[in-house]
């Protein structure tokens, strides 16, 4: 147990250089992008592209909306980096960008993002003592369940657990608080332990 | 193990898990967990959820290669839609760049330039006729404005052009805002007189300015060329002496003498023409290319 824990927390450090590393080299792209360097955009398409693209698809499966809201982002960013203040990372920004205009798109289209107090019906009303039923799921069967789940709970916890932010920074995104943050993660969570009571649906 | 605690911690998983509490919290949690079953169990189950995320969105696609490409046509599109940056802020732009550029060119040519123009307008107020008025200022407004001009660019002149060239602003931005500066202060200057004279004197107001405008950008257009081929003094001076050869071809003109013969051809090469104006752009567009490499060579 402890030789797993230093090896955790040297993970971890380092991780964390190469983060750090990282970020300082976004900031200089953007920096870039400001000054109408095209290249910079290029730079900042192969870096976080894929990324965002995944992000998007937790929020509508059609990949074609995807990927024109993933163009509407990075068009988006090309035109507002100059001002960008270094707040947040740039991967936040970007990410919040994205969920912008996911919701615009969305929206123009008619499909509705649910809401909140839909969502809170889609979680079980009462958290259960038996918290061991998602840690004794088969891999595939979670895996596939989380595809499922409704857009809010399927883009807290990518954002969240893939994609590596903050509760601070998940707020950012999402511009909500961080109780929202909190609560939305419990909420996908027993969403997510509700629906391993029901039949599974055959895999396509 | 108190449940405040347990709730703490509980709360903490999430980001436990994920890798973003502080070293401090880790560490809190960390021993918590060593000692208590229950809060194990949920670490074990937001285990469990983590993976499943990592997984399901470890499955998403990559966009498609022409995603990319159609971000660019979508930029270029929008870009020629809207023909040119905002007028707002192209208005900013331009204001920020004269504002920083104004204290950089030298004090001098802001009083020389007003006592010279002020002289001329006493020399155009004192003359006989109508036609003197117009020669007396055309004979001063472009010899003001070519020495003005050759003075606002070059290491002579600009102690802090090193630290100027070495921000975002080309040396084309710098130089063409000080021109910008400088020439339009002399042609605001040889506007006034020629507004003065007009209330004063009586005389038309286009032909007077037609007098003085060709030669006053033909005569500071070359004026800023050579000051960066050859500096300013051989500029100004350069300037000066070609101006001297056209007053003798007036005087001689005027005179009626007849002692020299170009002194008609002088003249008309003077006068306010297209072909005079059409130089005068073709000097500035050539220094404006050359800037950047004249640096170099300085």
């Amino acid at each position: 147990m402890d030789a797993t824990h230093t090896l955790h927390t040297a993970t971890q450090r380092f991780a964390f250089g190469v983060k750090e590393r990282a970020a300082d080299e976004d900031r200089r792209i953007v920096a870039r992008l400001a000054r109408g360097d095209g290249r910079a955009l290029e730079e900042l398409y192969s870096r976080y592209s894929t990324a965002v693209f995944g992000y998007l698809l937790a929020l509508t499966p059609d990949r074609r909306i995807g990927e024109e809201v993933l163009q509407d982002t990075f068009v988006a960013a090309w035109r507002s980096a100059s001002g960008y203040q270094g707040r947040s990372s740039v991967r936040t920004w970007l990410f919040g960008i994205a969920r912008r205009r996911a919701h615009d798109a969305l929206r123009r289209r008619r499909l509705n993002v649910t809401s909140d107090e839909e969502l809170a019906v889609l979680a079980d009303p009462e958290p259960g003592p038996e918290e061991s039923s998602l840690a004794a799921a088969r891999q595939e069967e979670l895996t596939a369940r989380v595809s499922r789940l409704a857009p809010q709970h399927r883009e807290a916890l990518t954002l969240f657990f893939f994609h590596d932010l903050s509760h601070e920074e998940t707020a950012e995104v999402l511009e909500v608080p961080l109780g929202t943050v909190k609560s939305r993660l419990s909420n996908a969570r027993r969403a997510l332990r509700k629906s391993l009571e029901e039949p599974e649906q055959g895999e396509r | 193990m108190s449940s405040s605690g347990c709730n703490h911690t509980q709360e903490l998983l999430p980001a436990f898990v994920n890798g973003t509490l502080s070293k401090d919290e880790e560490r809190r949690v960390r021993e918590h967990l060593t000692e208590c079953d229950v809060c194990r169990a949920e670490l074990a189950s937001w285990e469990a959820v983590a993976g499943a995320t990592v997984a399901a969105s470890g499955k998403a696609p990559a966009p498609s290669a022409q995603a990319w490409e159609g971000v660019w046509a979508r930029i270029q599109r929008e870009e020629a839609a809207a023909g040119s940056p905002s007028p707002v802020s192209l208005v900013s732009l331009v204001w920020q760049l004269l504002k920083g550029q104004a204290p950089l060119v030298r004090n001098e040519i802001w009083v020389a330039s007003a006592i010279t123009m002020a002289l001329g307008c006493v020399v155009a107020l004192l003359a006989a006729t109508p036609s003197a008025t117009g020669l007396a200022l055309s004979m001063f407004a472009p010899l003001i404005a070519a020495v003005g001009v050759a003075f606002i660019y070059g290491p002579e002149n600009d102690p802090s052009l090193e630290l100027a060239l070495s921000t975002p602003t080309s040396p084309r931005m710098v130089l063409l805002s000080r021109l910008t500066l400088v020439h339009g202060y002399d042609l605001a200057l040889a506007a006034a007189a020629s507004v003065l004279l007009v209330a004063v004197k009586g005389v038309s107001l286009w032909p007077l300015i037609s007098l003085w405008l060709g030669p006053m950008l033909f005569l500071s257009a070359l004026a800023l060329l050579l000051s960066l081929l050859l500096g300013t003094t051989a500029a100004s001076l350069t300037a000066m002496g070609l101006w001297g050869v056209r007053l003798l071809a007036e005087a001689n003109v005027g005179s009626g003498l007849g002692v020299w013969e170009g002194a008609a051809l002088v003249e008309a090469l003077w006068a306010s023409t297209p072909l005079l104006v059409a130089l005068a752009a073709v000097m500035l567009a050539a220094t404006l290319i050359f800037v950047p490499r004249m640096e170099r060579l300085a």
